[in-house]
C-alpha cells in the first residue's frame, strides 16, 4: 500500500470552496443597498468562471502533468516561481484581511501583530505536512462550517422580510458591475486548480464544476439571508456574514460572534496553508520553504497593518485579476494548445 | 560472543564448558549428567524456563528406558532424533550458540559425548499468571479473558476464537539482548501482503536491547515523525484482537507482555467497544455519540470555559456568567491560574490512584474529592463552577482511556491558549491538531479514515450503527478510501 | 530536543501572555443589564444597571435580582464619554454584551436617536436588544426597585416583549430601528415605557406602589415626531403586515367580549390609482373567545372582531397620514408592486403616504 501524495476531486473541490468562502467571510461591505444585483452579479461571474475553467479542466482531463513544464520544459521553474509569488501575495492578503477583522471585532482578545505571526506559523505547519493532510482536513472544516451555518440559521432571531428582495432597477447596474468584477477577480481558484491539478487523482472537471456549483449555492444562500434578515444594517456592521451570526442567539450559547470567529480562524489557517503549499510546491523541501513563504506572507500582512497597504483596494483587485487571467486561464490554455499541436502525451 | 559459530564438538565436558562460558557462568544454567545405555550424556536446562515434571515424564523416563547392547553415541542420537517422541518441538543442535538460544527459549538440550551434535526438546514451562480479566479494557457483555504474558497462551486464546486454518501466526525474534519472541497474527486473505511484509521488516529493524513492553516495538511499527496520535493501537482483549485482524489488520504479540500491538489503527476505533456489537444498534449508536462528545468535552471544555469567561463572556448565558462572576469575586487567583492548578491537582490524584496499591487506592478519592475539592471551594481558593467543569472533564476522560495522553495534553494547551488569546488560540490549536491527525497514517492507511477520506458505507456504521444482519459491505482497512493514496471516486 | 524546546518556549509564552492583559481577571469586568439615557446639561446622564458580584450571597445559584444589582450614574457629552466615566468610577472594564434593555427618555432620544444607535452598533450590545422611550426620567425606570422578583432590566424586557407579542407595540430592536431610519422616508415606531407611582405604601409593605407598562408608541420619522396610542399602533402593525397574534376587547352591542387572535396572516398588495397608491390588505386568522358575556353568540363576536380589525386599520392609516412618514414599509411594497412609480419617488415617499388609501378585508375562523 504505497503512499501517493494525491488528493481526490472531492477534496480539491472542498479546498477550493473553503479558500473562496474565506474571502466572503472577511469581505467588508461598502454601501449595501439591495441584495438582488449582488446575487445576479455572483451568478453571472460564476457562469463566466465555468467557461474560464475549460482550459485547465481540458488540460488535466486530456493530458495531465504540470502545465508549466508542458510549456517551458526545463525553464518552467520561472513560471512556477510566478505562481509562488502570486499565492504568497494572496496568502498575505488573506492574513491581513483576517487580522483586520480580528482587530475590529475582537480588539481586546489578540493584538494584530501576534495574530499575524501565529496565523502564518500555523499555516506554515499545515503547508509543510503536504497536500494530503490539507485535503483531508478540508473535508472536516467544511462540515464544521456547514454545521455551524445550519445551527446559526436555526437559532437566528431575525425575521425574514421578503420585501427587502427588490426587483432589479436600472440604477442597480453599477452595483451589479462592481460585484461582478469583484467576484471575477476573486477567482484565484483557477490558478490553484492549475497547480493542484497535478496532485489530483483524476476528476478535474468534477472538482472544478463541483466547486462552482457549491460556491454558487452557498454564497447565493448567504446573500439571500443577509438581504432578507439584515438589510441595510450591513452598512454599519461591516462584515455581513459575521453579523448574520451575531443575530443568532440560543439559551445555551448566548451569542455566536466568537464561535464564528473560531471556525473562521480554523478555515483561515487551512486556506493560507493551501496557498503556502502552492508557494512551496516548486521546491524540493516543503518543510523548509513553507515557513519561508509564510514569513513573506507575514511581511505583506504587516505592511497592511503598519503601512496601510490595502488588500481590498483597486490595485489588489487588478493584481488578482491579472493573476487569474494569466496563471489560471492563459497558462493552461497555452499548455493545452501546445500539447495538441505536439501530438499530445496521453495520460 | 566468543563462542558464536563454534561447533559443539565431541567432548562432552568441552561442550558444557563452552555453553557455560556463553552464559558467563550464570547460576540458572542446570546441567544433569547421566548415562544412556552406557553413553555419557548431559541434559542442560535453564532454571524456571522448563516444566520439570513434564521433562521427567517426556524426556528422562524414555531416555532411561533406552537399552541397547554396545550402544555408540550415534545410536543414542538416532534414538533421540528419529525414534523418540519427546516433545512436539525439537531441533538438532550443531553450534554452541544454537544451544544457548534454544535454552533461552525454554528447551532442554541433550549433549552426547563423542557425538558432534545435540538435540533440543521444547519443554517450556515458565511460571506465569493464569488467564485473568482484562482490567484495562473492561466490558459488560464480552469475554472475561485477557491476553496472557505467555505468548503461547495468548496464541491459544486467539485460536480458540478463530478456528480456521486461515488464521496465521508467524513467530519472529527481536531485542538484541532479550531475544524476545514476537508473533505476527493475521488472517490470510484479509490482511494485505504488503502490510505483512512491511510489519515483518519493521520488526526486523528493531534495534532495542530489550523488548519489555509494547511501547518498545510501537515506534518501529508506526513510523510517523511528529505525529500527535498513534497509528498503532494496543489491546489486551483477544476478542478485540480477533475483530481487528478480521478487518485486515495485523497484530503483534510479545512474549512476556499481555498486550498486543495492532496496526494500522484508526482514530475512530477509539470510540468502538466490544459491547457495541452486543447492544441494539440504536443504543450502540447513541453510546458512540456520547463517546465522541466526551472526547471533545474532555479535551476542550476547560479551554472553552476559560476563553469564554476571560475573552468572550457574551457567549455564556447570563446565569452562568453571573454565577461565574460572583464566585470569582472571592477567589485570589486569575481564572486561568485556577484552572491550571485544578488540572494539575487532578492529574496528581489520577497518577496516585494508578500507582498506589489497590487496597489503599480508595484513600486517594477520599483525599481528592472530599478534602481537596470541598476544602478548596469552602476556603475560597477555587470557584465552584470551575470545579464542576473539571469534574465533567475528568469523568469524560475516563470514557476513552485509549486517547487519554492526547486528551490530557490538548486540555492543558487549550487552557493556556484559550486563556491567552481566547477562541483564536483554540482555533489555531484545533487547526494544527486536525492537520496532524489527517497526515498521520500507518502503513499508508489514513488515521482519520473512514471519515476523511470518506468511505460512506463505513462512516455510516460509525454514526448510525447498523445491525449485523444488514451489514453486507464490510470493508477491511485496505478497502477504505485513501488507503495507499486518495481515490478519485466517491470520497471527499 | 529542538522540538521540545520550541514547544516549551511556546507554552511558557502563552502562560506569560495570559497575565499581560488585565482582562485576564474575570472579576475586573462589570456586567451591565440595562442602560437609561437622560438629558443633562451639555450632554447626557446615563444610568447603568450593573451586576454586583460582591453583593451576591455565598453559595447557591446567583441571578440578577434586586439584591445583586445596583444602578450607577455617569455623565458625558456623548455616550462614549459617559461609558469612559463609568470606567473611571469603577476602575473596571464595561461589558455591554448582556444588556437586555435600553431606555431613552423622550427629551434625550427624539433628536439624538441616530447617534445613540450608532454608538450601540459599535459596542458589544446585541443587535436584537430592545430600545424603548420613556416618559419622565429613564434613570427612574432603570433604577426602579420593582417587587416582581427579578431585576428591572429582565422584568421590563418581559413587559415589552409581551406588548409586542400582543400587537400593542412595534418591535423595536436596534437593528430594526436602524434599518427603518436608514431608509429614506421610512421611520420607526418605538414603544414608550411608562412608570407610574400608585398610592404610597409603607416601606415593609408587600404591595408594590410602582406600575410599569407600554401604553403608547413614539413615531420617529426624519421629520416631526408624533405619539400614537395603543390602538393606532395595532393598526400600524396590521398595515405593516407583521402582526401574528393579538388580543382584542371587542364591543358586541353594549357588551364587551375578549378575543385572542392567533396565526394572523396578512397579505398586502399595492396598486396606483391616478397619482396615489392604494393598498389592499387581507387579514386572515383564527380566533378564540377568551371571555364571552352572556347572550352573545359566537357569530356576533366573530363579526365584531373582524369589524374591529378593519377599524384598527383605519386608525393606523390616519395616524400614518398624520405623521407623513413611512412606518409600514410602503416604499419596499411599491418597489415590488409598482416599481416604476416607486423609482419615480426618488426615495421620498411622503407624497405617497399623504395620498395613500387602503382597503382591508378581514376573515376570521374559530380556533
Amino acid at each position: 500500500m504505497p503512499k501517493t501524495e494525491k488528493i481526490s476531486a472531492g477534496q480539491l473541490m472542498l479546498l477550493l470552496f473553503l479558500s473562496r468562502i474565506m474571502h466572503t467571510m472577511i469581505f467588508r461591505a461598502r454601501g449595501f443597498s439591495s441584495g438582488t444585483p449582488l446575487m445576479l452579479g455572483l451568478f453571472c461571474a460564476t457562469a463566466l468562471e465555468a467557461v474560464a475553467a475549460i482550459p485547465a479542466v481540458l488540460y488535466y482531463s486530456k493530458f495531465g502533468g504540470d502545465p508549466s513544464a508542458e510549456l517551458f520544459k526545463s525553464r518552467a521553474i520561472w513560471l512556477r516561481l510566478l505562481y509562488s509569488a502570486y499565492f504568497a501575495v494572496i496568502a498575505g492578503g488573506t492574513v491581513a484581511l483576517f487580522t483586520r477583522f480580528l482587530s475590529s471585532e475582537f480588539s481586546k482578545t489578540v493584538s494584530p501583530a501576534i495574530a499575524i505571526i501565529l496565523l502564518c506559523a500555523a499555516a506554515a505547519y499545515c503547508a509543510s505536512r503536504g497536500i494530503e493532510g490539507l485535503g483531508r482536513a478540508g473535508t472536516v472544516v467544511f462540515w464544521l462550517f456547514a454545521a455551524l451555518f445550519v445551527f446559526m440559521a436555526l437559532v437566528n432571531k431575525g425575521g425574514f422580510d421578503w420585501l427587502n428582495l427588490r426587483p432589479l432597477t436600472a440604477g442597480d447596474g453599477e452595483k451589479f458591475a462592481e460585484y461582478f468584477f469583484e467576484n471575477l477577480s476573486s477567482a484565484w481558484w483557477l490558478p490553484m486548480l492549475c497547480v493542484l491539478g497535478e496532485s489530483l487523482n483524476g476528476g478535474a472537471a468534477k472538482a472544478a464544476y463541483g466547486y462552482l456549483a457549491l460556491k454558487l449555492a452557498v454564497i447565493e444562500a448567504l446573500l439571500l439571508l443577509v438581504t432578507v434578515i439584515l438589510w441595510k444594517y450591513v452598512n454599519v456592521i461591516g462584515y455581513p456574514i459575521f453579523a448574520l451570526g451575531a443575530y443568532a442567539k440560543s439559551d445555551f450559547i448566548q451569542r455566536f460572534d466568537a464561535i464564528n470567529m473560531l471556525v473562521w480562524a480554523i478555515n483561515c489557517v487551512l486556506a493560507v496553508g493551501a496557498y503556502l503549499h502552492i508557494c512551496a510546491k516548486p521546491f524540493k523541501s516543503p518543510k523548509i520553504f513553507s515557513p519561508i513563504f509564510a514569513a513573506i506572507s507575514a511581511i505583506f500582512a504587516f505592511a497592511a497593518y503598519f503601512f496601510g497597504l490595502e488588500f481590498d483596494s483597486a490595485w489588489f483587485l487588478a493584481f488578482k485579476s491579472i493573476g487569474v487571467a494569466a496563471l489560471g486561464i492563459a497558462v493552461p490554455g497555452a499548455a493545452c494548445i501546445k500539447a495538441y499541436v505536439s501530438g499530445g502525451r496521453k495520460k | 560472543m566468543a563462542y558464536e559459530g563454534r561447533p559443539l564438538g565431541i567432548s562432552l565436558e568441552g561442550a558444557i564448558a563452552a555453553i557455560k562460558a556463553e552464559f558467563g557462568g550464570s547460576s540458572d544454567l542446570n546441567v544433569v549428567r547421566t548415562e544412556v545405555s552406557g553413553v555419557k550424556c548431559a541434559i542442560l536446562t535453564l532454571e524456571g524456563m522448563v516444566k520439570t515434571s513434564d521433562l521427567a515424564k517426556s524426556l528422562f523416563e524414555p531416555l532411561m528406558g533406552f537399552k541397547a547392547k554396545n550402544a555408540a553415541p550415534a545410536d543414542v542420537f538416532k534414538f533421540l532424533s528419529e525414534y523418540g517422541l519427546f516433545s512436539t518441538e525439537s531441533a538438532v543442535i550443531n553450534l554452541v550458540s544454537e544451544a544457548a538460544e534454544r535454552l533461552c527459549s525454554g528447551f532442554a538440550v541433550v549433549i552426547i559425548r563423542g557425538f558432534p551434535r545435540g538435540m533440543a526438546f521444547g519443554a517450556q514451562g515458565f511460571a506465569s499468571r493464569a488467564v485473568s480479566e482484562p482490567d484495562s479494557e473492561p466490558n459488560v457483555k464480552g469475554t472475561r479473558e485477557a491476553l496472557s504474558d505467555n505468548i503461547r497462551t495468548s496464541m491459544a486464546l486467539i485460536r480458540r476464537r478463530i478456528k480456521s486454518p486461515k488464521l496465521r501466526f508467524e513467530l519472529l525474534k527481536a531485542g538484541k539482548l532479550s531475544n524476545t519472541e514476537l508473533c505476527m497474527v493475521y488472517i490470510d486473505g484479509k490482511t494485505p501482503n504488503a502490510l505483512r511484509e512491511q510489519t515483518k521488516k519493521a520488526i526486523e529493524s528493531i534495534k532495542s536491547d530489550l523488548i519489555l513492553t509494547s511501547g518498545n516495538i510501537i515506534p518501529y511499527l508506526g513510523k510517523n515523525g511528529g505525529s500527535f496520535f498513534s497509528g498503532v493501537s494496543t489491546t489486551e482483549r483477544p476478542d478485540v484482537l480477533c475483530a481487528k485482524i478480521n478487518g485486515g489488520r495485523i497484530a503483534v504479540l510479545i512474549d512476556g507482555v499481555p498486550f498486543a500491538a495492532i496496526c494500522p489503527a484508526l482514530f475512530i476505533e477509539n470510540f468502538r467497544t466490544v459491547d457495541d456489537s452486543a447492544d441494539k444498534p440504536y443504543y450502540a449508536a447513541y453510546q458512540r455519540w456520547i463517546r465522541f462528545f466526551a472526547f471533545f468535552v474532555s479535551s476542550m471544555l476547560p479551554g472553552f470555559y476559560v476563553a469564554a469567561a476571560v475573552h468572550h463572556p457574551e457567549v455564556l448565558s447570563r446565569s452562568l456568567l453571573l454565577n461565574l462572576l460572583a464566585s470569582e469575586e472571592r477567589t485570589p487567583y486569575p481564572l486561568i491560574a485556577e484552572m491550571i492548578i485544578v488540572i494539575v491537582m487532578f492529574e496528581i490524584l489520577r497518577e496516585a490512584g494508578i500507582r498506589l496499591p489497590r487496597s489503599i487506592g480508595g484513600a486517594v478519592s477520599i483525599v481528592g474529592g472530599l478534602v481537596i475539592g470541598d476544602a478548596a471551594v469552602t476556603s475560597g481558593l477555587i470557584s465552584a463552577p470551575l470545579l464542576i467543569i473539571i469534574g465533567i472533564t475528568a469523568t469524560s476522560a475516563f470514557v476513552i482511556p485509549s486517547l487519554n495522553p492526547q486528551m490530557t495534553v490538548l486540555r492543558i494547551l487549550n487552557v493556556l491558549l484559550g486563556g491567552a488569546i481566547g477562541f483564536f488560540g483554540i482555533a489555531l490549536l484545533s487547526a494544527v491538531t486536525l492537520i496532524n491527525a489527517c497526515v498521520t497514517d500507518s502503513f499508508a492507511v489514513p488515521y482519520t479514515a473512514p471519515l476523511t477520506p470518506f468511505t460512506p458505507s463505513e462512516a455510516k456504521n460509525i454514526f448510525i450503527k447498523t445491525s449485523a444482519l444488514s451489514r453486507r459491505d464490510f470493508k477491511t482497512v485496505e478497502q477504505l478510501n485513501g488507503a495507499g493514496g486518495e481515490s478519485g471516486g466517491e470520497d471527499a | 530536543m529542538k522540538k521540545f524546546a520550541l514547544f516549551a518556549a511556546l507554552t511558557v509564552l502563552c502562560a506569560l501572555f495570559s497575565g499581560c492583559e488585565p482582562i485576564g481577571e474575570v472579576q475586573r469586568r462589570i456586567v451591565v443589564h440595562a442602560i437609561g439615557i437622560d438629558p443633562a446639561e451639555g450632554g447626557f446622564e446615563v444610568s447603568y444597571e450593573i451586576f454586583s458580584g460582591s453583593e451576591a450571597p455565598g453559595g447557591g445559584p446567583v441571578d440578577a435580582s434586586e439584591s445583586t444589582v445596583v444602578t450607577l450614574l455617569a455623565l458625558g457629552r456623548t455616550l462614549f464619554e459617559a461609558e469612559e466615566s463609568l470606567r473611571l468610577q469603577t476602575g473596571k472594564e464595561i461589558f455591554l454584551g448582556d444588556v437586555e434593555l435600553i431606555v431613552i427618555s423622550e427629551e434625550a432620544g427624539t433628536e439624538n436617536i441616530a447617534d445613540f444607535l450608532r454608538y450601540f452598533r459599535k459596542s458589544d450590545v446585541y443587535l436584537g436588544t430592545n430600545v424603548v422611550f420613556c416618559r419622565g426620567r429613564a434613570k427612574e425606570i432603570v433604577g426602579a426597585k420593582l417587587k416582581q422578583g427579578s431585576a428591572t432590566a429582565i422584568l421590563l424586557r418581559g413587559v415589552i416583549e409581551r406588548a409586542i407579542e400582543g400587537g400593542r407595540a412595534c418591535s423595536s430592536r436596534i437593528i430594526e430601528i436602524s434599518n427603518a431610519l436608514s431608509e429614506e422616508g421610512e421611520a420607526a415606531a418605538v414603544p414608550i415605557l411608562t412608570l407610574e407611582r400608585g398610592e404610597e405604601t409603607s416601606e415593609d409593605s408587600t404591595v408594590s406602589d410602582l406600575n410599569v407598562g407600554v401604553f403608547e408608541s413614539l413615531l420617529i420619522p426624519s421629520g416631526e415626531l408624533s405619539e400614537i396610542s395603543e390602538t393606532e399602533t395595532m393598526g400600524i402593525r396590521l398595515l405593516r403586515g407583521d402582526a401574528r397574534k393579538m388580543s382584542l376587547e371587542v364591543a358586541v352591542g353594549e357588551k364587551i367580549a375578549s378575543v385572542r387572535l392567533e396565526g394572523i396572516k396578512i397579505s398586502r398588495r399595492a396598486e396606483i390609482f391616478g397619482d396615489s397608491p392604494h393598498i389592499f390588505i387581507e387579514i386572515e386568522g383564527s380566533y378564540e373567545t377568551e371571555f364571552s358575556p352572556g347572550g352573545v353568540s359566537e357569530e356576533e363576536i366573530q363579526a365584531a372582531a373582524e369589524k374591529q380589525l378593519l377599524e384598527l386599520c383605519e386608525r393606523g392609516l390616519s395616524a400614518l397620514k398624520e405623521s407623513g412618514a413611512d412606518f409600514i414599509g410602503l416604499g419596499k411594497l411599491l418597489y415590488r408592486c409598482a416599481p416604476e412609480y416607486a423609482a419615480a419617488q426618488n426615495g421620498d415617499f411622503s407624497a405617497a403616504i399623504a395620498g395613500l388609501s387602503a382597503e382591508a378585508y378581514a376573515r376570521l375562523r374559530k380556533y
